[in-house]
């Protein structure tokens, strides 16, 4: 008895911080997307659902959803893809292992402003780095392209995502990877299977739960994501380049034009919310299986 | 209810604030102030030199600075929510007036400015968001939207300041002639694309043209001929060879710093444009600047011109509100001018305060002005979200290509319609 009472009393301070900090604005944030407000004033009008009835037909919302889809799936093939081949080939015993494993995860360790401002450098036309390496190896007419344009700038911060991304993916998958004992690579290596065959027979199948989470982790980064997107499009950024969380921020928080629509941003949040509950749910029933146990 | 509800919303990031801001009980005589810019920038060191020079005459009032930057008005939303006492605060006047302003919050500056306080102000500037006579804002830093240009290189290629549409365009396969570019554009910037629209439209039919077209309820106001004529002879710029191809991909400030590298004749933008390429282009860059030139068969005067202004709001709530008005006549005062030109490289809004010589041009612009807008027309300030969420993105579609001028006016007509009937 004495023991809960003290377990409680610990637990105290951060569950009301939690509570005062988390759930009530949560919750709070559910009941604000019913009104139209602009936040200033102490008037707010009740609108029901309007602002989620307008949010259905608006059509940069739905902008932003598509590239959070994008980002959600082909940014999760190209980022779990090398992902996996990097944990496949350290684990096939590559020199340099450490090595190699510090220097993907190395993105992760320096701010997204200073990553984004090299992605721009690279994709710059005329100067940047992309461009100059092109012309350098005679493909002119490529090094024409103009990969930031509104047509490609979406694909172009894609690939910086993605490089910034699969490093910090391969390191938990290759937490969970180290944990396999090395007699079951051994054995299979005895048995004449390939290195795919290993990582696929072997190493996925033991780390699932592992897999399970980084797939988590990635879908609800997809949906909230706002930094990398917004730090690479510049502080106008293009319509190209919104996610929801972007463009509840542009909505919300008066940019260089004054828009203060402080419910309807909200209900975008409330969206959001639900959204990532239910692809969390979607996910963990979609590829649960049985855990291994070794 | 919902006074309590919208406080309670917005209680952590108040909480965030108040931690930063200093929250706590304020003396009568200290005056707070929450400011857009952040402390580093030579704005900031300007203002705290007014500040100390207004404290000296008046040692009774002191000042506590929250330097906020670029989203004071956003962070000062919150604050007002949970209560927090600020005296007065600084931002870009247009979002002011479709913030703080169009809630009713700014306090009256109208008896507190004398006549000779306002026929101080350069022409316009200070009636430009006054409503009904109401003046809320006190603007004090002047930008003017000019195109920014090279004057060496427009010397070199034998090109001269054009006066018509027409001659802008000659002067394009001038500078083209001698391997460079006329203008450039940041692709990701629709707003300063847009000011060719704008700026177009304006010259055919006249100031506020397009808050007109927009206030067109049926949308049919985008179907006039001299929209579609404003549209197509923007998107021809790039038919003319004016903006380089490659500009489509230009990201700011990539686009501007071809003008500083000696690739690009110049840009239409703010005057900020000077300051902002100062370490890149050097100190000693030949700027000049001129205005968007006059179209054929247009109403609109080249002297007509779009603005940025900065202001300083007093909080109508303010317990300080007359000292702090007292501080804002001050500011707009020659001493206080002053020492805004020589501390920030800024131009002000004062007649006869010489702004730095790289603005030379645009103080002329300034002066001799027929009529003031904001950005994009004004329609900015009227319709932000509107502007924000359809013309400016739909606007760069145009003209960057994805979509032809017609599309654009179309899409422009059922927008506007829709956006209307839902008003209803």
């Amino acid at each position: 008895m004495m023991r809960r009472r003290m377990i409680c009393a610990f637990l105290a301070p951060a569950l009301l911080l939690y509570l005062g900090l988390l759930i009530l604005p949560a919750i709070q944030a559910f009941y604000l997307s019913f009104y139209e407000t602009s936040g200033f004033g102490d008037s707010a009008e009740w609108v029901g659902l309007s602002n989620y009835a307008r949010l259905w037909g608006d059509s940069v919302f739905w902008r932003s959803m598509r590239n959070m889809a994008l980002i959600m799936f082909v940014g999760g093939v190209a980022t779990f893809g090398l992902a996996f081949l990097f944990t496949m080939l350290m684990n096939a015993g590559m020199r340099g292992k450490k090595l190699f494993r510090t220097l993907i995860f190395m993105p992760n360790v320096i701010a997204v402003v200073a990553i984004t401002t090299f992605w721009s450098f690279v994709f710059m036309p005329r100067y940047g780095m992309l461009t100059s390496f092109l012309k350098a190896i005679g493909l002119n007419e490529l090094a024409a392209t103009a990969w930031t344009a509104p047509e490609n700038v979406f694909y172009a911060m894609m690939v910086g995502l993605v490089w910034i991304s699969v490093g910090f993916y391969t390191i938990l998958i290759m937490a969970g990877a180290d944990k396999i004992p090395a007699e079951m690579y051994e054995a299979a290596r005895l048995e004449g299977a390939s290195t795919f065959q290993i990582f696929r027979q072997i190493t996925l199948p033991m780390i699932w739960d592992v897999i399970l989470i980084t797939l988590i982790l990635w879908a609800i980064q997809a949906v909230k994501i706002v930094e990398f997107p917004y730090a690479f499009g510049g502080p106008n950024i293009d319509q190209n380049l919104y996610t929801p969380a972007i463009y509840l921020y542009i909505m919300g928080f008066g940019q260089r034009e004054a828009v203060y629509a402080l419910g309807y941003s909200t209900a975008i949040g409330v969206v959001m919310f639900i959204l990532t509950i239910f692809i969390i749910v979607l996910m963990r029933l979609v590829f649960r299986r049985e855990r291994v146990e070794f | 209810m919902q006074s309590i509800t919208s406080r309670r919303a917005l209680a952590a990031s108040v909480f965030a604030l108040g931690l930063a801001g200093g929250a706590g009980a304020v003396s009568a005589e200290e005056l707070v102030f929450w400011s857009m810019w952040n402390e580093p920038e030579p704005q900031a060191a300007a203002l705290r030199k007014a500040m100390e020079s207004y404290t000296a005459a008046h040692p009774e009032t002191t000042f506590k600075v929250v330097w906020n930057g670029r989203q004071n008005q956003t962070k000062l939303r919150a604050a007002l929510q949970a209560g927090t006492q600020v005296d007065f605060m600084d931002q870009d006047a247009d979002q002011l007036a479709g913030g703080l302003q169009k809630e009713g919050l700014g306090y009256d500056l109208t008896a507190d400015l004398d006549q000779a306080t306002r026929d101080a102000f350069l022409p316009g500037t200070l009636e430009l968001f006054a409503q009904d006579g109401k003046i809320s804002q006190l603007p004090y830093i002047y930008n003017t939207v000019n195109f920014w240009y090279n004057k060496d290189m427009l010397a070199e290629v034998g090109g001269t300041v054009p006066a018509t549409y027409d001659e802008l365009l000659a002067l394009c396969g001038t500078v083209n002639e001698a391997g460079k570019s006329a203008l450039v554009i940041e692709s990701n910037v629709a707003f300063y694309n847009g000011l060719y629209f704008s700026h177009y439209l304006s010259r055919l039919q006249g100031p506020g043209a397009l808050i007109k077209t927009f206030e067109d309820k049926t949308g049919e106001g985008w179907k006039d001929p001299g929209v579609l004529a404003a549209a197509q002879a923007t998107r021809g710029l790039w038919e003319h060879k004016c903006i380089a191809p490659d500009a489509r991909g230009f990201q700011y400030p990539a686009g501007q710093q071809t003008i500083a590298l000696g690739d690009t004749l110049g840009e239409l933008v703010g005057s900020w444009l000077p300051t902002e390429l100062s370490e890149s282009a050097g100190s000693d860059f030949p700027w000049g600047a001129f205005n968007f030139p006059s179209v054929e068969g247009g109403v609109g005067k080249t002297t007509d011109i779009e603005v940025g202004l900065l202001s300083m709001m007093v909080l109508k709530d303010s317990p300080n509100a007359k000292e702090a008005a007292d501080f804002l006549k001050y500011l707009a005062s020659e001493e206080a001018q002053t020492i805004i030109v020589e501390n920030s490289g800024v131009g002000v809004t004062r007649k006869g305060v010489a702004w730095p010589a790289a603005l030379t041009d645009a103080y002329t612009s300034a002066e001799q002005a027929t009529s003031l807008s904001p950005f994009g027309g004004g329609l900015s300030v009227a319709y932000p979200e509107f502007t924000s969420t359809v013309l400016n993105p739909e606007y760069n579609k145009m003209f960057l290509g994805t979509i032809t001028p017609e599309e654009f006016v179309e899409i422009m007509a059922a927008k506007t319609k829709e956006y209307w009937d839902a008003q209803k």
